[in-house]
């Protein structure tokens, strides 16, 4: 729905790096070479849990072309390599540090450490139980118990929603579904693993080049880890070849800075796939028993049940009211545990924790459809938050914006008008997501040929500058090809945040939308001076200033800016910053049509239909290209992916062959739908829109395979041997 | 990856000396799975000796007497797009056309897909229903096997010091002849088959089944042959009765492991679901075209 009036924003304007980045020119993180520059690679714990009883390094030391071996030993208390205990397999143990990567690798394997190996829990259902192996030794943990009084273990985290009357409701309910769902780690798989390069400089600052998401983030992380302070840290962010939430965090950064400090030379450490897989920064899996009751009439009126998240060495939580979702439940009874297993510290996945549990709540509304005879949609649209409903974030909405995406969803399905085959199904599922804002900046300068230059420290993961340049092209009226976007490093911008939480461009949006109109204030003003004219009597259009209903008296824009740099006042400027900004809940629906092999389990996708609850498209293409890719990894955490661990707690498919993502043949062309209702405080109307595609996907598919087979699987991915196990149970039942 | 020596021979007498004179040394095809190991230090060879530039490395030819020729740097897509392979070595054609992604099918050879010996090599099955043989040379001249026999377990072949891989020769089919391969993988492109099964047979004028072949691939240390299976099936008509009953068999057959792919019995249950469903194709594929349309 473009606005009419509008002449750059919500078109479908290419990335503006976009020939640069699919001819190879864009500079990635792993292309900073520099003089004298080193390689470091690190030596990574084999074991889930193990004691460090001797390391010894002299091998390692003695290898021709190696500069430096650091263990925990060399690092004066800091808490960057395992000192006594490892905590998970790739844990960090020692890093080598040589002329080449191929000396560094051969350093590496030279290194001897003895290993004390210990219990390992990897699931968190097993990590709780009372006799479980402790994932940790020394954390602190909840004292939390089971029915017997017996203590759990590992359970780091508790949290807990209780509301209304559950165990009346669930004795007065006309349906009741209580079912089990599992859901592995979860890696985002991004193009790109991480690269990092440091070089400390003779006054004693480092400067940082990494993938990132946010160069202030990973500024305060290597300080914090480091124990110096920030001022000495300059951290230059760079394109990024994909970080979905995992970028967020540091990988080898602080490795890297401690290195080039202690060598006195530039350092870089790249990681390959397998260490991404061992040691990055996955989606969290999780158990969740999760029972939901409803009348006759389709309303939904408990929810009880528990989640345990698979925490990591962290015993991470997650977000408890999720499982309830974007419905008006009157009675909840939950409880969420952050259990600590012997993995990394999960990180954020896109709409970190949603599709984990969507896959539970949807799936459960959806049996709760099948059992009372009530068709899917119409369960969904009955249990929706309406207009004038508060929501679990707390905002009070001013739409229907959930029901008029389910609508528009099924409409664009041919929701129940579709003559499905034998084997075939449909399924629907629901997500809700709130954004983040700010702080954030833009900063803006005119040249003298009318070309604008925009300076931001908001990382760009998705078109975020693209989108920026559209906003300023619109409100000075010049085309988009006139505008730049920089990404200003943290020696040249103040702090910006993270380019996560669907904040960006509704945040960074804001502010070039603001600076751009400040300096359109200033244009004004000059050629005001220009023109002879008042402010108050000059209209920009097109490029032009120019006397209202006079336009043969005008000038360009270019002739504003370039008289500007011999004003009194100066060059043609405008900057904002952003500290926060009010924001509301986005929705997001997805319409899976499958088929289902009887024979080998194979599911195929036919069609998917995303429809999303945008506020305004600044760029529908853009917009479209985030619903199809969100799509695409839930419905693959749905079909294939996941990590998977042996006994030992070791991966067993730390690899891009034995971890399936999916393929083009794997995907139908996912047919998007804007629902563009508008949204108070983002920039021209638009909402967030990163986080909400990733959301509903795998239950979607969850719920067209019972659609096509009659059969709930209940644990992702639902691998064709699932799939085939389901159908065989229920012969047998 | 660490340095190695590069030999690209022009004579097979040359690329026997150099394979002789190193012994740790390793031939090189399309590189596919060779380069893959070595950029991850699982194979870390002195000297590569490279066997594309030998004469007739990439001969890909039928001849209605010996049959079709697979020269050593025969890539994948050659076998995926003739003809010939498609209409009489369907098991084959196919088995090649499942191969990664088109990129990878235009440098990975066939050659080394046998070579390399993995369980789930996709053109193995293809090739032992067909009774291919290896052409081997070495110090000691040429010696030629079936590929049933070559490949000998996860990575393992029959060659010996300085000895690789010439060609293959597939002899040409009896008329009425037809095959059939297919794999289960969780995704559509490059992935590794959780079970293979390749099928042939060959008709009576009177739809008697006078030859049958069944080669499973991924449920065992080898490609397997499921011998017993295919006897069920010589000397009788092909009910769908008789095919539901060799299909068990098969997966009696079938020795699988449980690995981070599959169960031992997902595999079992695809042995059978899969070897019906060859067995058919392959019995269509046999039977002329004007009959089938009369039927
Ligand atoms: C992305 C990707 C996807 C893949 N998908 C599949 C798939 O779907 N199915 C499948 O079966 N395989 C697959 N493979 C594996 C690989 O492509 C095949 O095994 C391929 O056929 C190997 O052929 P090559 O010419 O590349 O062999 P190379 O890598 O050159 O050699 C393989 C091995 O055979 C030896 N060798 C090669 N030629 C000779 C010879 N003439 N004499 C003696 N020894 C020889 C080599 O020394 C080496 O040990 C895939 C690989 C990749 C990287």
């Amino acid at each position: 729905m473009p606005n009419p009036s509008l002449n750059s924003v919500g078109k479908r304007v290419g990335r503006l790096n976009g020939p640069d980045i699919v001819t190879g020119r864009t500079l990635y993180a792993d292309d900073i070479q520099l003089q004298e520059m080193l390689h470091g690679r690190v030596l990574r714990s084999p074991h889930a849990h193990a004691l460090i009883r001797s390391i010894d390094t002299r091998k390692a030391r003695k290898l021709p072309g190696v500069v430096d071996v650091i263990t925990a030993e060399e690092t004066d208390g800091l808490s960057i390599l395992a000192r006594k205990e490892v905590r998970y397999q790739g844990d960090k143990v020692a890093v080598v540090v040589a002329e080449n990567p191929d000396i560094a690798l051969d350093a590496v394997e030279l290194i001897e450490v003895d290993y004390q190996v210990l219990g390992s829990a990897t699931d968190p259902f097993e990590g709780i139980a009372p006799n479980a192996p402790v994932a940790v030794r020394g954390a602190k943990n909840e004292d939390v118990r089971d029915e017997n009084g017996k203590r759990y273990r590992n359970v780091a985290a508790r949290d807990e929603i209780v509301q209304g009357d559950v165990d009346a409701a669930f004795a007065k309910a006309d349906a009741v579904v209580e079912n089990i769902y599992r859901a592995p780690y979860w890696h985002q798989t991004y193009m790109e693993p991480n690269s990092c390069t440091a070089q400390a400089q003779p006054g004693g600052r480092v400067t940082l080049w990494t993938s990132c998401q946010g160069s202030f983030n990973i500024r305060s992380a290597v300080a914090d880890a480091l124990k110096i302070g920030e001022g000495r840290l300059r951290v230059v962010p760079l394109e990024m070849g994909g970080g979905f939430g995992a970028k967020n965090r540091l990988f080898c950064e602080a490795h890297a800075v401690f290195a080039s400090i202690r060598t006195g030379r530039p350092v870089k450490i790249l990681i390959n796939r397998e260490e991404e897989f061992l040691d990055g920064h996955p989606a969290p899996g999780c158990w969740v028993r999760l029972k939901t009751a409803a009348r006759k009439d389709g309303s939904i009126t408990a929810v009880e049940g528990r989640i345990l998240w698979d925490g990591g060495i962290g015993g991470r939580n997650g977000n408890l009211a999720r499982l309830v979702g974007p419905y008006n439940v009157p009675n909840i009874r939950l409880e969420g545990f952050g259990v600590r297993t012997n993995k990394p510290t999960p990180g954020a996945y896109r709409a970190p924790g949603a599709p984990q549990t969507a896959m539970a709540r949807e799936s459960n509304i959806d049996a709760l459809a099948h059992k009372l005879g009530i068709d899917p949609i119409d369960i969904r649209l009955k249990n929706a938050v309406r207009k004038g409903d508060r929501t679990s974030g707390g905002v009070t909405l001013p739409h229907d914006w959930l029901a008029n995406t389910i609508k528009a969803a099924a409409k664009e399905a041919r929701w129940g008008k579709t003559g499905l085959k034998k084997n075939q199904g449909m399924g629907i599922a629901c997500g809700d997501w709130q954004n983040g804002s700010g702080p954030t900046n833009a900063f803006i300068a005119l040249s003298e040929d009318g070309s604008v230059q925009v300076l931001t420290g908001q990382v760009d993961i998705t078109g975020l500058h693209t989108v920026m340049a559209q906003i300023v092209a619109e409100v000075l009226t010049v085309p988009v090809g006139k505008v730049t976007v920089q990404l200003g490093d943290t020696d040249k911008v103040p702090y910006t945040s993270l380019s996560a939480g669907s904040k960006a461009a509704y945040s960074a949006g804001t502010a070039a939308r603001k600076a751009a109109e400040g300096a359109r204030e200033r244009l004004l003003q000059e050629a005001a001076d220009i023109l002879e004219a008042a402010p108050a009597d000059l209209e920009l259009k097109g490029g032009k200033v120019s006397v209202i209903g006079l336009p043969s008296r005008s000038v360009t824009v270019a002739d504003v800016a370039s008289s500007a740099m011999d004003s009194n006042d100066g060059p043609v400027t405008g900057q904002w910053i952003v500290g926060k900004i009010p924001t509301y809940p986005s929705y997001s629906v997805n319409i899976a049509t499958v088929e289902v092999d009887p024979g080998t389990g194979r599911v195929h996708l036919l069609d998917l239909v995303a429809a999303q609850d945008v506020g305004r498209a600044l760029n529908p293409m853009l917009v479209e290209g985030q619903i199809q890719g969100g799509a695409t990894q839930s419905i693959a955490y749905g079909m294939m992916e996941g990590m998977i661990y042996d006994e030992e707690g070791r991966v067993r498919n730390a690899n891009l062959l034995d971890y399936a993502i999916p393929t083009a043949p794997d995907m139908p062309d996912i047919r998007t739908v804007l629902v563009e209702e508008g949204c108070e405080h983002g920039p021209y109307g638009a909402k967030g829109v990163g986080e909400p595609p990733i959301i509903p996907g795998a239950a979607a598919v969850a719920n067209a395979i019972y659609d096509a087979v009659g059969v709930r699987v209940t644990e992702l991915p639902m691998t064709p041997e699932r799939v085939v196990a389901a159908l065989d149970q229920a012969r047998e039942d | 990856m660490q340095a190695f020596e590069y030999f690209q021979p022009k004579t097979v007498r040359e690329a026997v000396q150099a394979l002789h004179k190193h012994p740790k040394a390793m031939v090189l095809a399309g590189g596919t799975d060779l380069l893959v190991r070595m950029k991850d230090r699982v194979n870390r060879p002195p000297a590569v000796v490279d066997v594309k530039r030998l004469p007739r490395s990439d001969d890909l030819s039928y001849a209605g007497k010996t049959g079709l020729h697979i020269g050593a740097a025969v890539s994948m897509r050659q076998v995926e797009l003739s003809s010939v392979a498609q209409s009489r070595f369907g098991a084959i054609a196919q088995g090649a056309t499942f191969v990664g992604s088109i990129q990878i099918r235009n440098r990975a050879t066939v050659i080394g897909n046998v070579c390399n010996a993995a369980p789930s090599a996709d053109t193995a099955p293809g090739l032992i229903v067909h009774d291919a043989k290896v052409q081997i040379a070495g110090p000691k001249g040429r010696r030629t096997m079936t590929v049933e026999d070559f490949m000998k377990g996860p990575g393992k072949n029959d060659l010996k010091r300085g000895e690789f891989v010439l060609g293959i020769q597939v002899p040409a089919p009896k008329p009425r002849t037809g095959s059939a391969y297919v794999r289960h993988t969780p995704r559509e492109a490059m992935d590794i088959a959780v079970v293979g099964v390749g099928a042939s047979v060959t008709l009576s004028p009177k739809g008697i089944c006078t030859a049958a072949g069944i080669c499973l691939g991924a449920v065992a240390p080898v490609p397997l042959r499921a011998t017993k299976a295919e006897s069920i099936l010589v000397g009788q008509k092909l009910t769908p009765g008789k095919i539901a009953q060799a299909a068990l068999v098969a997966s009696d057959e079938a020795r699988p492991i449980t690995d981070v792919r599959a169960t031992a019995g997902f595999r079992r249950e695809m042995v059978r679901v899969l070897t019906e469903r060859m067995i058919k194709a392959a019995s269509r594929a046999a039977t002329p075209t004007r009959s089938r349309r009369a039927a």
